[in-house]
């Protein structure tokens, strides 16, 4: 498993810039962010690398707990779990409309994914996504497929992804100083 | 062309206070590693690692061993910068509640308040004596080596008070850096380490400047230039102390004097060479007969500065280099070039062997914002839509 620094910006209402977040970086309950994505606004996912659809991750929130989908699934999800469990793992899926939500091709910046909780699986729920009910309630985990509902989208983002030009004239300039 | 400019990237302290996070050396370690940079920047959060006195959180301490292991094996040489102080030892706690709208405070975090003792046997040295045994390569307790510590950071802007009160503007602040500095020495002679690694650095100053950040000092801010003296005619007031004197205090060789330097950076295209903030620290430095320090002993006037924070930030391109109405503002892609420019140019004459500088041993760049309004990051903060590999 690698760990990546990444936003999640909710699909649901794609007027402004709906992060996720975890309430007071951790402990309590995610929301949706209607600003700048911050401290409580990153996650780390925890996942093979690189990420592909299908692959079974878990995201750690900012004060090391990680998000967990109380008794697998069909209620409100918590930023508690202690550690990485079946109520921690969720399988990442494509969700855009140009790749299959089948598909296991590798996760890039900026596509659409969903998170459907491991035990929903294992019990046969198509429902059990990761979904944002409304624009200030909290995210559960009982939302319908992502080809249904705008609500169980989620844009993914690696903070830091991209060099600015500034980045490759410093990784051009040479310092061989001894020490 | 010198050959002893040193390249080093500053993480945000963020990657300190919630290990694994963005600003973790672990998780970015791809890209020091892509740029060749063969110093980084860390950030011991005082009141992350001691939230209560003699509370030392198991796992905040293992996440910076494991950032600083990590640079370790990969070769790579650390700056460690102490930063912040906890409430309960910086005068800010009244009955359990954390006081409000002191004096100097402003908006400003109450985590940024000096506490008013930092000398023998303070907490703080208590702090840094930590921080020493734990990350000095001579140390047998230790979990990884740092070959600097900063001892301060932006004390003359960053801290309050900075005055006595905000009447009597009598400056408080670089009495107690000069402090800090006499404190971290003589632990580190205890220690029997003074001639050895990490390099003490101070203080930090944040480039704040009499007539570009206001046309006055006030109880909230000193100007670099202002705050260099007066630190530097403490020290000296110590140096004429008999050497057994507690309160005395002798340079020691592994001990450099640090600046930050985002306006050298920004005015750069048009700054004289006098006026780099840089040159004036260094210059103020070299006028002290007493003033030695890093590969500068025995022969004094030859100081070096250590530059351990430095940027272009956008906004301040964008209002800077913005042209005159009619012509279009300047597009987001278009103060990036600018930001790339002023990169180049100020690294050529920091790397130079004559002034702005001559004596320059450092430069360095945040590898992204720590700081939504203070963008200064060579990776952008959040991409626009683009895609590309996660990793």
């Amino acid at each position: 498993m690698a760990t990546l620094s990444i936003h999640l910006q909710s699909k649901s209402d794609d007027q402004n810039y709906n992060y996720v977040g975890a309430y007071n970086g951790g402990g309590a309950h995610l929301y949706r962010n209607m600003g700048w994505p911050l401290e409580w606004e990153t996650f780390i996912l925890w996942s093979p690398t690189p990420p592909r659809g299908g692959d079974k991750v878990a995201l750690m929130v900012s004060n090391g707990k990680f998000v967990q989908a109380y008794n697998g699934g069909g209620q409100e999800v918590n930023a508690n779990g202690p550690a990485i469990g079946q109520w921690e793992t969720f399988y990442i899926r494509h969700s855009g409309i140009a790749i299959p939500h089948n598909s296991t091709a590798e996760i890039l910046n900026g596509h659409e994914v969903s998170f459907q909780t491991d035990l929903a699986v294992v019990r046969g729920r198509g429902d059990w996504y990761l979904t944002c009910p409304s624009s200030d309630a909290p995210l559960r985990a009982d939302g319908a497929p992502p080809m249904n509902t705008e609500r169980s989208r989620f844009v993914i983002w690696s903070q830091g992804n991209q060099a600015r030009p500034a980045y490759d004239a410093w990784r051009d300039v040479v310092d061989s100083t001894p020490v | 062309m010198s050959s002893s400019l040193r390249k080093c990237v500053s993480l945000g302290a963020q990657g300190v206070i919630v290990p694994r996070s963005m600003q973790d050396y672990q998780v970015q370690t791809r890209y020091i590693t892509e740029t060749n940079t063969r110093w980084a920047k860390l950030w011991a959060d005082w009141p992350t690692l001691e939230p209560n006195d003699g509370e030392y959180p198991l796992h905040l301490w293992a996440g910076l061993d494991a950032q600083v292991q990590r640079a370790n094996a990969e070769g790579r040489r650390l700056i460690l910068t102490a930063y912040r102080f906890p409430v309960w030892a910086n005068q800010m706690l009244e009955n359990g509640v954390v006081k409000k709208n002191q004096p100097g405070q402003g908006g400003k975090d109450p985590r940024f308040r000096v506490p008013d003792y930092v000398g023998h046997g303070s907490h703080w040295g208590r702090f840094i004596e930590r921080l020493l045994r734990r990350y000095s390569p001579n140390s047998s307790e230790r979990a990884g080596i740092v070959h600097a510590i900063e001892i301060c950071n932006e004390p003359n802007d960053q801290w309050f008070p900075q005055t006595v009160s905000s009447t009597d503007l009598t400056p408080t602040s670089p009495i107690r850096a000069a402090e800090m500095l006499r404190t971290a020495h003589a632990i580190k002679k205890r220690l029997g380490w003074d001639n050895a690694f990490p390099i003490l650095l101070a203080p930090g100053c944040s480039d704040k400047r009499i007539g570009i950040t206001g046309s006055k000092e006030t109880d909230e801010w000193t100007d670099y230039g202002n705050f260099t003296d007066r630190m530097l005619t403490k020290l000296e007031e110590w140096t004429a102390l008999p050497a057994e004197d507690p309160n005395s205090f002798r340079m020691q060789p592994y001990t450099a004097w640090s600046h930050h330097n985002h306006l050298d950076i920004e005015h750069d295209r048009d700054l004289a060479t006098a006026d780099f903030g840089a040159k004036r620290v260094r210059d103020k430095l070299a006028a002290r007969s007493w003033y030695s320090g890093w590969e500068n002993t025995p022969n004094v006037g030859n100081p070096r500065v250590f530059l351990t924070e430095g940027g272009a930030r956008l906004a301040k391109i964008q209002s800077r280099y913005n042209p005159a109405p009619p012509a279009p503002p300047l597009s987001g892609a278009d103060i990036e070039r600018i930001q790339k420019d002023l990169l180049i140019s100020n690294y050529n004459k920091m790397k130079s062997n004559s002034p702005p500088g001559v004596g320059i041993e450092m430069l360095t760049w945040y590898l992204f914002s720590s700081d939504v309004s203070y963008d200064t990051g060579l990776r952008r903060p959040v991409p626009p839509a683009a895609n590309g590999s996660l990793f």
